[in-house]
């Protein structure tokens, strides 16, 4: 018998005897398995299933071109009070990703000051050197590229330029914090530093 | 009915695992044990008799009924089991086991951790090349040029350490283009 087959066949014959004993016990005997370490937050897995639904449905309206729709789909999420469990971290993730989503959306629409909110919102959230900290950048510097050119169109040369150069320094902060979060996620100390 | 079969799921794997070594010596008088002893072992005196399955024997031409209880007892002396392994032997064994049984933990909780580290990485590295993309869109006078410049080789460095470090990325970008 080979090494991994050995093993495999014990972690099967350990899972089954750990199985069989939470199973075989009588019903009013709670099990000490589950006891010791409760695996899921019951409210987070349903905020986790209700923003996962909501996206679902943001995606169906956005490629029925109905922005609206969408975003009213999105701020289900975010108009769901949390109470502790919006302090998880899963839950800030979800939270500042769907706020990303809801600035994109807003300023396809030319919403670009609450899309800001949006924004502001989200990176309270979102973990510092995260993947959803640098989105939010990267989302901030589409708005602003956006507005830039509605501003061109509606000859607001000043508010062009401003927003340019806004929507520059976005996209460059978010080359950053994405650059650390690569280094960070493969374990470059090195790069880290740099 | 399924709380049941897992329970007894462990005892019959148990059995199939020790029960495979030690056939009824009804069937298989000999070889059995010979299957599982040493290579080039020394045949047990029974080999030669003309039980079905010992090497070399022909299969009876009529069936064979199955011998009596008193004919199955006096096959039964001629069968030995195996030795108990020695107390080192089995020392060395569960050393063994449990080596097998870390070195499984390790790589697989390294195999897990990594696949999320390169999903995240692969996710950064994404919007990193958006990013950068717009940088050198958005550019305009010297100093955003070399910004964009900057952000080009960033992007370059970042992809070839995702190269080496998890290979491909499975929902893109391509880690081959420059």
């Amino acid at each position: 018998m080979t090494r991994a087959r050995l093993g495999a066949s014990l972690l099967m014959l350990a899972a089954l005897a750990g199985w069989a004993g939470c199973t075989e016990r009588a019903p009013e005997q709670p099990c000490a398995c589950a006891e010791a370490a409760p695996p899921v937050d019951a409210p987070l897995m349903a905020f986790l299933s209700k923003a996962r639904a909501a996206h679902h449905q943001a995606d169906q309206r956005e490629e029925a071109q109905d922005i609206a729709g969408a975003i009213t789909a999105l701020e289900q999420i975010t108009a769901t009070s949390l109470g502790a469990t919006g302090s998880l971290p899963e839950a800030r993730e979800v939270l500042s990703d769907t706020r990303a989503r809801l600035a994109d959306l807003r300023s396809q629409i030319g919403k670009y000051d609450e899309a800001e909110l949006d924004l502001v919102e989200g990176l309270k959230l979102a973990p510092k050197d995260s993947y959803f900290e640098g989105h939010l950048h990267e989302m901030r510097g589409v708005s602003e590229e956006r507005r830039a050119k509605t501003s061109a169109e509606s000859g607001d040369k000043a508010g062009s330029e401003a927003a340019r150069r806004r929507a520059f320094e976005s996209f460059e902060k978010a080359i950053d914090v994405q650059d650390r979060v690569i280094r960070k996620e493969l374990g470059d100390a090195e790069g880290e530093k740099r | 009915m399924i709380r049941r079969w897992w329970v007894v799921a462990p005892a019959w794997v148990a059995l199939v695992g020790c029960g495979g070594a030690s056939k009824s010596p009804a069937s298989t008088p000999s070889g059995g044990y010979q299957q599982y002893g040493e290579p080039g072992a020394e045949a047990p005196e029974s080999q030669g008799d003309e039980s079905p399955g010992a090497g070399g024997a022909r299969p009876p031409a009529t069936y064979q009924q199955p011998p009596r209880r008193d004919q199955f007892e006096s096959v039964r002396p001629q069968t030995r089991y195996a030795e108990p392994p020695s107390s080192d032997a089995r020392k060395g064994a569960d050393d063994e086991l449990m080596r097998v049984l870390e070195d499984f933990t390790v790589a697989e909780s390294l195999a897990l951790s990594g696949q999320a580290g390169c999903e995240h990485a692969c996710q950064a590295l994404r919007s990193m090349i958006r990013s950068a993309e717009r940088v050198c869109v958005l550019a305009q006078n010297d100093q955003e040029q070399r910004v964009c410049t900057e952000a080009r080789r960033r992007v370059r460095d970042a992809r070839d350490f995702v190269r080496s470090s998890c290979g491909r990325c499975v929902d893109g970008p391509d880690l081959d283009e420059d």
